[in-house]
């Protein structure tokens, strides 16, 4: 991969650096997506499923949060939009904290007995914003001008 | 030598293929870690290494090394100086190729 080259091939060398790197980028954008969606069905389940069912979901997804964090400690490639959505403190890491206590809190100490439909859009709305953070920083990512 | 044919305005520091793919993927990107540029760029580490410490020379990448635990990571990203160096080159490669062309 030494000495010198044409003009030609040189922007072709560009190019294809280019698209690697992007693949890489929109491959985290991708991870980021993933994760909000299977953080609301997540929520969903705990919310509103069958004992049974929570159980698998709580297993399930303590061993995708472990894969997304040792993805994401394991990525090794940062654009603006990355370094945006991973930034302890950021926006993205507070809703996302705080979407998780709150859907905690209703989980402990606002499930009714008998749970009817107030509850269950209550769970889904909750299910969902706490997945949004996730999405949106997903979005942000394969949207953002490279 | 100087003169008024475009080829003059190449950058000899970048214009080499592994200092090109080096400044390509940091310009794709804000920081890319060390091992990433060695899988990204396909070279071993020792002619990464120094080829980046060309590049860190001419002032056009920036090295941060962190820890995280006890696992050191090499970060780069280029300076403001190597991102316009960069995009001079591409401009220059540019007119050479349309000049060709015509």
């Amino acid at each position: 991969m030494e000495g010198k080259f044409t003009p030609e091939e040189a922007l072709q060398q560009i190019g294809a650096v280019d698209r690697r790197v992007r693949r890489s980028v929109e491959t985290a954008g991708l991870v980021y997506l993933l994760a909000g969606t299977v953080t609301t069905v997540y929520w969903t389940t705990i919310l509103l499923g069958p004992r049974w069912l929570q159980i698998s979901a709580a297993i399930l997804a303590s061993v995708l949060v472990g894969t997304f964090a040792r993805y994401h400690e394991k990525l090794g490639v940062r654009d603006r939009a990355i370094v945006r959505a991973s930034r302890t403190g950021g926006a993205v890491h507070l809703a996302y904290g705080a979407m998780t206590v709150a859907t905690l809190i209703a989980a402990f100490f606002l499930r009714p007995g008998d749970p009817g439909g107030g509850w269950t859009a209550l769970a889904v709305t909750l299910a969902v914003a706490t997945g949004l953070p996730l999405l949106y920083a997903g979005g942000r990512i394969l949207r953002a001008p490279r | 030598m100087s003169g008024s044919h475009p080829r003059h305005g190449l950058d000899d520091v970048i214009h080499a293929p592994v200092r090109l793919s080096i400044m390509a993927a940091l310009s794709a990107a804000e920081k890319a870690e060390f091992r990433f540029l060695r899988d990204t760029i396909e070279v071993s580490d020792s002619l990464l290494s120094k080829h980046i410490l060309t590049l860190e020379e001419a002032g056009y990448v920036q090295v941060e090394k962190v820890f995280v635990g006890k696992r050191p990571r090499t970060w780069l990203s280029l300076t403001d100086d190597g991102r316009r160096a960069f995009l001079d080159y591409v401009s220059v490669l540019k007119r050479l190729t349309e000049g060709l062309s015509e």
